[in-house]
């Protein structure tokens, strides 16, 4: 075998098509320890690392190197072109514009854009936004590790210009029925959802679609929104946005932390709409979301539990949660908490287990080989897990993680949040689920509950 | 954007993207069109200053009085005088291009240029007596740019030089170039022969009275109004002034003729502006810095207001950051040599004439002049492409300056430092190639890029200016 290395300059492709790229030459047989990634310094130590050479790079360029047998270099090199060229496709502005521009600002104008979408790294996510505001646009700030300053001083920039700032850390958005970022599909409704949460708002999503209640929007806010340092300055402008729509009936406030001021501020603002609002907090999301809906006339029926296809003997030993979604992961905390059980969770979403990797919701690389160590953990009596579906989201979680959950011998459950129009196929996840011997629940609170009492 | 096309945030909304190609991917999915930018972060740790700059209250109030203070100016030619007259230059005090810059550290065509003023002036008898003065630092050097003035490639001004005097009534700012000499063997391109020295002094004692007399008889001459035509006729301001140079004849012609001199001096000064298509360049360049000494020193502006290179180095000065300059080594330009030159003679890039691109046009203005792709050998595409990415690091769009090619939209004006740096798309510059050795004279013309670091120098300095966030 031999190295392969190059630095091709002129070329950026952003770090989670990378990585996928990456994790799909590993798959390949004849390719050994891939490094497809911008040549950042952390990158760089990296290659070196893994034994790699290189020659000085200006740090601009893209990274390319991997170890084969020399008649299948080349091969391996034009499978890498096609990969990278397969991920850039077609836009509207290839299409209508004469140039592709670089920047945001200029694209929004020239493409009259009403929304931005905003997924760089963090550090660079506050002065995209200001480009976004100041082109007219509402900013949706997907990217996380912005600092609070910048959030309030975005949000107060953007309300002086009537625009709504959704995030940082916005996960999930849904816009007159089109989803952006992690979003389930859902026929529209009279529901309409501001939300500090990405999957607290993915589980209400669920359960309304089991219910049969359509919902039209879900305006994000970003984890802190509701912080008193915010003081829920894009929660108040959501607020009367909805009530200013007229195809929404009810309101649904999805909270995680919330300010004591802020709290008042709110109710004091939803006192004064013309629709009712319900607060569906973080620790109780199936609660709140029964209320919710049972403002908009439906009924929450009984959240569904899908038994395993092979009964497992009772655990003795500790719980423990491997999660996706951070807010499930604070709601199953709570419940074994208040039930007194030992229980290990675990947010694998979280800023420490993300540097370097592409979240769990899109590869389930990490998670899987935690599910490897809790099989070989005699001290771990149940396992509990959340597969979220959506768009956005890996496209057959199921599919991957059966093979690990099917090496666990302790009970398992599963948090299913989906609804039945996600592009994943819910019936075949709950399927390849239960095959796997998990006992799958389409509420996070049930789940815990089941996996608590075990 | 929204109400009169039916979209908006809660209905129909129109998405753009920047950063994870999934997400966008995921929105398309759902049948639904996003648009994509094609962005790529910049350097290492220049977010921080990028952030600061776009929380900057004062930036986008700054910016807006810069690029309109610099598009609303009307710089006119009022007639022409001496540097020692205008600007008090004595005889070893000598203006050069670029940012300041030492004898020791100046590249050939400079100190060729350097030469052939000292002979120019009488302060040395040969090119190796006016050497020896030079090493022995028995000459001041200054940028034209700290004298209100501005020279093309080696830009060297001596006391005795005509000049022509710019005034902008406008803004109430003033600028000074000398005369062009033409093509080939010329001083601004490093050349001393005596031809050269011959032809500077024909332009001293005859061309510039007979301009004089024409001037004060014609009025005042709207430069603005010269750029706003020759743009629509092929030229874009820097390196193809064909048409600029042919207006300006046509209207002067009259005002030329009617002179107190023989007519077979008339005859020469025809011929001569005629044997020029740049003599209009020297005109242009003190219009476009009139216009940009208007938006200097504006507290949180990023706008640039000169860019200009010695030969040696690239340097830029931003409206925030004073009469600070940012610079980095110059780039060697590319394009087309003259017959007998290679690669290797070219000078790297040298001239205030960037000071047009800070204005708008040259490089800028491509759209202009596609004939000047054929410098590099591109396309008509290529010089539609480049104004289109021009428009991405600029302010404003100068409704006095337009395209007709793209729909008589405005030339892109104000350069944006944070713009550079966040999109990495540098200034297209246009230029004339000097030869490497003193004495050589041009050797072509073609395209050139700034060094980023200029920028993003220009960048850091501006934000840390502001109140620390």
């Amino acid at each position: 075998m031999i190295d392969h290395v190059e630095l091709r300059a002129g070329i950026y492709r952003d770090s989670v098509t990378l990585m996928l790229l990456t994790r799909t030459l590993s798959q390949d047989s004849e390719i050994s320890d891939p490094i497809v990634a911008m040549a950042t310094t952390l990158n760089m130590e990296l290659a070196k690392t893994a034994g790699y050479e290189f020659p000085e790079g200006s740090g601009g360029e893209l990274l390319i190197a991997f170890r084969a047998e020399e008649e299948v270099i080349s091969r391996c090199v034009q499978l890498i072109d096609d990969l990278l060229n397969r991920s850039r496709q077609s836009t509207v502005a290839d299409e209508t514009l004469n140039h592709r521009p670089r920047s945001l600002g200029r694209l929004a104008t020239d493409s009259q854009s009403d929304v931005a979408l905003i997924s760089v790294p963090g550090e660079h996510a506050a002065y995209q936004a200001v480009e976004a505001i100041e082109a007219g646009t509402h900013p949706v700030i997907f990217s996380d590790n912005v600092a609070i300053k910048n959030e309030l001083s975005l949000k107060k920039q953007a309300r002086e210009l009537g625009l709504l700032v959704m995030g940082p850390d916005c996960g999930t958005v849904i816009l007159d029925g089109v989803g952006l970022g992690f979003a389930n599909v859902i026929p529209a409704g009279p529901i309409g959802l501001i939300s500090a949460s990405g999957t607290g708002a993915q589980q209400v999503l669920a359960l309304c679609d089991h219910a049969g209640a359509g919902v039209r929007h879900v305006l994000g806010l970003g984890g802190r929104d509701l912080t008193d340092e915010i003081g829920g300055i894009s929660a108040q402008m959501g607020l009367a946005m909805l009530d200013d729509d007229p195809t929404v009936e009810v309101i649904g406030i999805v909270a995680k932390e919330v300010g004591p001021a802020t709290r008042l501020l709110l109710e004091d603002a939803a006192s004064k709409l013309s629709k009712p609002v319900v607060w569906v907090p973080a620790g109780d999301l199936t609660n709140g979301t029964a209320q919710l809906l049972e403002l908009a006339s439906f009924e929450l029926p009984p959240a569904p539990i899908w038994g395993p296809a092979i009964e497992r003997p009772n655990g003795s030993g500790r719980l423990v949660g491997l999660f996706s979604g951070g807010t499930l992961a604070v709601e199953a905390q709570a419940i074994a908490q208040a039930s007194g059980c030992e229980a290990e969770i675990v947010d694998l979403g979280a800023d420490e287990y993300t540097v370097g990797r592409p979240h769990p919701m899109i590869d389930n690389t990490l998670r899987l080989e935690r599910l490897a160590e809790v099989s070989r953990d005699e001290t771990v009596g149940t396992v509990l897990v959340d597969v979220v579906l959506g768009h956005g989201a890996s496209p057959d979680p199921a599919a991957e993680l059966k093979d690990a959950l099917g090496d666990i011998s302790v009970p398992i459950f599963v948090s299913l949040i989906g609804t039945n129009g996600d592009p994943q196929n819910f019936d075949s996840q709950v399927n390849q689920l239960t095959q796997a011997g998990a006992e799958v629940h389409l509420s996070n609170a049930s789940a815990t509950r089941a996996a608590v009492i075990r | 954007m929204t109400e009169q096309d039916g979209s908006g945030l809660l209905r129909n909304p129109k998405i753009s993207a920047v950063g994870i190609q999934l997400l966008s991917d995921a929105i398309r999915d759902q049948g639904i069109a996003v648009a994509d930018a094609a962005w790529q972060p910049p350097r290492d740790g220049l977010a921080l200053s990028l952030s600061q700059i776009a929380a900057d209250q004062r930036r986008v109030n700054a910016n807006q009085q810069a690029v309109q203070a610099m598009i609303e100016a009307r710089p006119e030619v009022v007639g022409v005088t001496t540097a020692h007259q205008a600007l008090g230059l004595e005889r070893r005090q000598f203006l050069h291009s670029g940012p300041p810059i030492s004898w020791q550290d100046a590249s050939g065509p400079l100190r060729g240029a350097l030469v052939g003023a000292l002979l120019l002036e009488g302060e040395a008898a040969d090119a190796d007596e006016a050497w020896q003065l030079c090493e022995a630092n028995e000459i001041e050097l200054l940028p034209c740019h700290s004298r209100g003035a501005v020279g093309p490639m080696a830009g060297v001004i001596s006391s005795s030089m005509s000049l022509y005097e710019v005034r902008d009534e406008v803004n109430q700012q003033v600028a000074y170039s000398n005369l062009n000499e033409g093509l080939g063997k010329v001083l601004r391109m490093g050349a001393y022969s005596p031809e050269v020295i011959d032809r500077l002094r024909w332009i001293n004692s005859r061309l510039a009275p007979i301009l004089s007399e024409a001037f004060a008889r014609q009025g005042p001459f709207d430069v603005r109004a010269l750029l706003a035509q020759s743009l629509q006729m092929g030229d874009e301001g820097h390196n193809r002034n064909r048409a600029g140079s042919a207006l300006f004849l046509r209207e002067m012609s009259s005002s030329i003729a009617q002179c107190d001199v023989s007519s077979a001096e008339i005859s020469q000064v025809f011929d001569f502006i005629n044997g020029n298509e740049h003599f209009v360049l020297n005109m242009v360049m003190p219009a476009a810095k009139a216009s940009a000494d208007a938006a200097r020193n504006i507290p949180g502006s990023t706008m640039v207001v000169a860019m200009a290179r010695n030969g040696t180095e690239f340097g830029i000065q931003v409206s925030g950051a004073g009469d600070q300059w940012f610079t980095a080594p110059a780039n060697t330009p590319e394009g087309i040599l003259f017959p007998g030159f290679s690669d290797k003679d070219i000078n790297p890039d040298i001239g205030d004439s960037t000071i047009m691109e800070t204005y708008g046009i040259g490089g800028f203005a491509m759209a202009c002049a596609p004939a000047i792709v054929r410098f590099v050998g591109g396309s008509v595409e290529l010089a539609h492409q480049k104004t289109h990415q021009m428009y991405e690091i600029t302010l404003a769009e100068n409704p006095h300056l337009q395209i007709a090619s793209l729909d008589f939209r405005g030339t892109p004006t104000g350069i944006d430092v944070a713009k550079v740096v966040s999109t990495q798309i540098l200034p297209a510059v246009n230029t004339g190639m000097a030869g490497k050795e003193a004495g050589t004279g041009q050797v072509g013309a073609g395209l050139v890029e700034p060094p980023m670091s200029c920028f993003e120098q220009a960048l850091v300095a501006v934000a840390e200016t502001g109140d620390s966030l």
